[in-house]
């Protein structure tokens, strides 16, 4: 088991989000989670990633054999997670290229691997701003600062590449993207996938799934995790929606 | 309405409250109140009329208790050599709400002073000072907010035009204490000179304890656009037209902005 | 009678002569250890008055209370007001250096041969600090630019210190102005001539320095048509001095078409991290006279350390068309304070200037500045651009912003702007979900937040100060 998430419950300002959401990942997998607006998609992405805005009762997460619960934001990027944000910060005055070398840099010194310099860390990038077809200019560029929204989305995943962890969670990758900026943004995300790593899809939408194929797909609602299925699952709520699902929910529930 | 009557409200008042003082015969010295209660609401729109050579020393005390909003315009057409000396000082219950404007011209002196005390939570405080300065008249604004208490806010407008040799002087601060996290502020001053020797000055001043606060500021000084009044000329209008204008305009935002609709019409052509 | 007047009146009780052999005079002031101060540095005449001028001016007024910085009172009688140059102690090797200070040089990463000789330890036989800066004098004559000790210019070159000695500060201006135009201790001097650009960066280092740094340092630098020169005062690596007050003038003058950038990055070092005693206080008054038409004066400063600053170095654009500008990062933290800014005075036509101001408070300290835009009515044209923000990092240190703007030109156009920030959360988050540690989270968010100032930084000293800063932002957010 590569990733878990067992009965996590967390909450903002006393309000409950997470309610008992379990989640597990197997190496070489592609999750997709689904639901409708105010599921808690977006603070499942943030609690696992160590938000302390939200405050967790119970539960526990899990990466590579380690529990993740007691860590730091920057203990589990180091333990290998690594979470694409859906409104990604500016923070301008700083430069792109030396913010990613720095990134970059850490997670080698961590793994024990060397460290690179400048020169050396700037062959590394253009080969995968190449890749993602993104200008050379951009490593100039000051972070996120003045980017499109799609530019953002790019630069998220051009970290993912970087960075390479064993689990990658994307909240909401997709949104914001024309469709040539979403085929290459699923290009970069799929030669990231293999066999020793993992990737957690949070979408709204359909259409991220048919460039990025899931092994599984799971809804959620108030909270928790409702039904799991495979893609045909995403397929089906294409056409039909979330009521069906939501309101079987509910009536199953309503009975106590 | 009597002049310098205390004033309490505690209902939500549907037609604005209207004070006039005119000060033809002598000095006065006036100190009164206005107070509202937790959720009233009022306008009251006060007019001063001064005589020649005559001063007014006046201190008004506001206070604004839960939930009230208050709309306090007052509105200067002073005589040469009269003197003007208002002091306000303000309490903002919490969630209250207060707008206040002073508009003036005329007069050799006006000294304006308001201090707005922000003792409870979610208050929220517009000051606009508003001045046309000719001759070798000057005019004095100087507010202060003070924030002691979270999540309150406020914001300062002064605009001023100043002709001949006259002076104007925009001193504006903000003080945030140490418990004050979520105060949100803003100062803007502004000055047109339109002479060689007026004097525009300003200190828009921030005093800053803690760190989760924004508070900004600007001042700037200059001149009218002369792309703005290119157009206007070649739309047929003179240059004097144009640039009158313009000035007109640089006043009304901030009028317009103090003033909604049905009380615009009480405000005296600037 | 205040006390200060009572001092400033009181018969120096030495009994003193001008005959004096000793390497030191005892402390205490008056004219009488003015005159002896000339007689020791060999002074032509005018000097000699010029100090008395000063002396005499500065007993008629009264020590400046109104800054927001807190200190305690400043015993004019009893400083020394002279000593011989005397050499540093020479140690022996880099194992006699004082841990802290070798520390500080690691993380600023200054060379070993750099650190040598910043330690004053004993330099090997094959690496000679000396003959590196007879090369560099040498460079400088062929360019006919003079750069040396004042008490050198005052001897070799009269008739340029007369003219413009005390044209910028007169020693009328402030009270420590005046003390120290009469007893000025050592500075620096520098002389472009028409026409030349200065070859290389002017710094202090280069002065050789093997005394203790003076009280009352006196800086003259002269730009003449047409020439430009840069110059670095201070250093990133710890400066520490057992005197406690330093009351400078620095004084740069630019002529038609010429330009002076000054660059400062100070760290003074307290001694003892606890206490904070045996700290200095640093006043000190600059200014900058655009004189000619064109002429261009920046100032760039990087302020962090354990000080009490007070400094407002300033412009007066006199040149129709000149150029003043204000770059400044001041950091405090702990029980720091300092009181910073600068004043940009605008007399001719279409004159310019910018300031742009960075404060950043951590720990429990004060950060204030102070800025004056003056139009004066003769500035037809002239514009400003003023940018100050402040960043606090934590709730319990305070940073202020007392800008005064005067005008009395119609047609002058001055913008000023200044916002607060702190460290964004969803900014820390972000950074530190990239596997950045909180420390360097900071650091990058900080430096960020200063780049507009440590741009304008000479090459060396840019890279220094983001290392410095970096250093004093240590610890800052628990």
């Amino acid at each position: 088991m590569l990733f878990s998430v067992d009965r996590l419950c967390a909450s903002i300002d006393e309000t409950p989000i997470l309610n008992g959401l379990s989640l597990s990942v197997n190496a070489g997998e592609v999750h997709a989670i689904m639901g409708p607006n105010g599921s808690g998609k977006s603070t499942l992405a943030k609690v696992i990633a160590g938000d302390e805005t939200y405050a967790v009762s119970s539960g526990s997460i899990h990466l590579n054999g380690e529990a993740l619960d007691e860590m730091d934001p920057d203990e589990r990027a180091m333990a290998g997670l690594f979470l694409a944000f859906q409104y990604p910060v500016e923070i301008p005055g700083v430069n792109n290229a030396d913010f990613l070398r720095q990134a970059y840099n850490n997670r080698q010194k961590h793994m024990g691997k060397p460290e690179l310099d400048p020169l050396d860390f700037d062959g590394v990038l253009q080969t995968v701003l190449k890749q993602l077809r993104m200008d050379t200019a951009f490593a100039d560029r000051d972070l996120n600062a003045g980017f499109s929204g799609g530019e953002k989305k790019r630069n998220e995943i051009l970290q993912l590449l970087l960075l390479n962890p064993s689990l990658a969670i994307l909240d909401e990758t997709d949104s914001g993207l024309d469709i040539d900026a979403l085929r290459i943004v699923s290009e970069g995300v799929n030669s990231f996938k293999s066999d020793t790593n993992g990737v957690v899809l949070i979408t709204h939408y359909q259409r991220l799934l048919d460039h990025i194929k899931p092994d599984f797909v799971h809804i959620l609602y108030k909270g928790r995790i409702i039904e799991s299925g495979d893609a045909a699952l995403a397929v089906s709520l294409e056409k039909h929606g979330y009521d069906d699902i939501v309101q079987a929910y509910e009536s199953a529930h309503a009975n106590g | 309405m009597a002049k310098f009557t205390d004033l309490y409200i505690d209902t939500v008042a549907d037609t604005p409250q209207r004070i006039a003082i005119d000060l033809t015969e002598q000095d006065q010295t006036a100190h009164w109140h206005i107070h509202l209660a937790n959720n009233a609401q009022a306008v009251v729109l006060y007019d001063q009329t001064a005589g020649s050579n005559v001063a007014l020393d006046e201190h008004l005390q506001v206070s604004l208790g839960e939930n009230a909003t208050l709309c306090l315009l007052i509105q200067h057409a002073l005589q040469p050599c009269s003197t003007i000396n208002q002091t306000m000082s303000v309490t903002m219950g919490a969630d209250s709400h207060l707008t206040s404007g002073i508009i003036t011209q005329g007069g050799k002196h006006v000294d304006y002073s308001a201090t707005a005390t922000f003792d409870a939570t979610g208050a929220h405080a517009d000051f606009f000072g508003v001045s046309k300065i000719t001759d070798k008249n000057s005019v004095n604004f100087n507010i202060h907010a003070n924030h002691s208490t979270p999540n309150s806010s406020s914001n300062q407008t002064f605009r001023s035009i100043v002709y001949d040799t006259a002076i104007s002087n925009h001193n504006s601060r903000v003080t945030v204490g140490r418990a004050a996290k979520g105060t949100l502020t803003h100062q803007l001053s502004q000055h047109i000179l339109l002479s060689k020797r007026a004097s525009g000055n300003a200190k828009p001043e921030l005093d800053i304890l803690t760190d989760d606060v924004q508070c900004n500021h600007g001042a700037t000084i200059g001149q009218l656009s002369d792309e703005a009044r290119f157009y206007l000329q070649a739309r047929g209008l003179s240059k004097t037209e144009a640039e009158a204008l313009l000035l007109n305009a640089f006043l009304q935002d901030s009028l317009d902005q103090m003033a909604p609709e049905p009380i615009r019409q009480w405000l005296k052509p600037i | 009678m205040s006390n200060f007047e009572q001092f400033a009146n009181q018969p120096y009780q030495y009994g003193f002569t001008t005959n004096i052999e000793t390497d030191a005079f005892p402390p205490g002031l008056d004219e009488s250890v003015i005159r002896a101060i000339s007689e020791k540095k060999q002074e032509p005449a005018f000097m000699l008055e010029y100090r008395l001028k000063a002396f005499r001016h500065w007993q008629t007024m009264r020590e400046p209370t109104w800054s927001a910085v807190d200190y305690p009172a400043i015993d004019f009688q009893a400083i020394s007001y002279y000593a011989a140059p005397k050499k540093k102690e020479v140690l022996n090797s880099m194992d006699d250096v004082d841990p802290e200070l070798k520390r500080t040089f690691e993380k600023l990463g200054i060379p070993l041969t750099e650190q040598k000789r910043l330690a004053n330890v004993a330099m090997d036989a094959i690496f000679d600090s000396v003959s590196v800066a007879t090369t560099f004098k040498e460079k400088l004559m062929e360019k006919g630019v003079i750069f040396c000790p004042i008490s050198e210019a005052v001897q070799k070159y009269p008739d340029l210190v007369e003219q413009y000695l005390g044209s910028v500060v007169p020693h009328t201006d402030n009270f420590y102005a005046a003390l120290n135009s009469a007893v000025f201790s050592d500075g620096s001097f520098v002389y472009v001539p028409k026409d030349t650009v200065c070859p290389m960066e002017l710094s202090t280092y280069f002065r050789i320095n093997t005394q203790d740094s003076g009280q009352f340092e006196r800086t003259l630098i002269i730009a003449d048509t047409n020439s430009s020169v840069s110059y670095l005062e201070g250093c990133t690596a710890p400066a520490f001095d057992t005197n406690q007050l330093h009351a400078a003038v620095v004084e740069l003058v630019a002529l038609d078409n010429a330009e002076i950038k000054y660059s400062t990055v100070q760290n003074w070092y307290a001694g003892d991290p606890k206490t904070g005693a045996g700290g200095i206080y640093n006043f000190v008054t600059k200014r900058g006279k655009c004189q000619g038409k064109r002429s261009k004066i920046s100032w760039t400063q990087v302020e962090t350390g354990s000080a009490i600053t007070w400094k407002y170095p300033s412009c007066v654009l006199i040149g129709d068309e000149s150029v003043g500008e204000f770059y400044s990062v001041a950091l405090t933290n702990h029980k720091q304070q300092a009181d910073t800014g600068t004043k940009m005075i605008h007399v001719g036509k279409n004159t310019t200037s910018t300031i742009i101001s960075k404060g950043i408070s951590v720990g429990e300290s004060d950060n204030v500045y102070r800025g004056l835009v003056q139009v004066n009515a003769s500035a037809d044209g002239a514009r400003n651009f003023t940018q100050c923000d402040s960043m606090l990092i934590g709730d319990q240190c305070s940073a202020k912003t007392f800008p005064d703007i005067q005008t009395r030109n119609p047609s002058a156009t001055v913008e000023h702007e200044a916002s607060t920030s702190k460290i964004g959360d969803d900014q820390l988050f972000y950074c530190q979900q990239r596997g950045m540690t909180m420390e360097q989270t900071i650091n990058m968010i900080v430096g960020g937040f200063c780049q507009s100032v440590f741009k304008q930084l000479p090459m060396e000293f840019a890279s220094e100060a983001t290392q410095l800063l970096n250093l004093k932002l240590e610890n800052s957010v628990g």
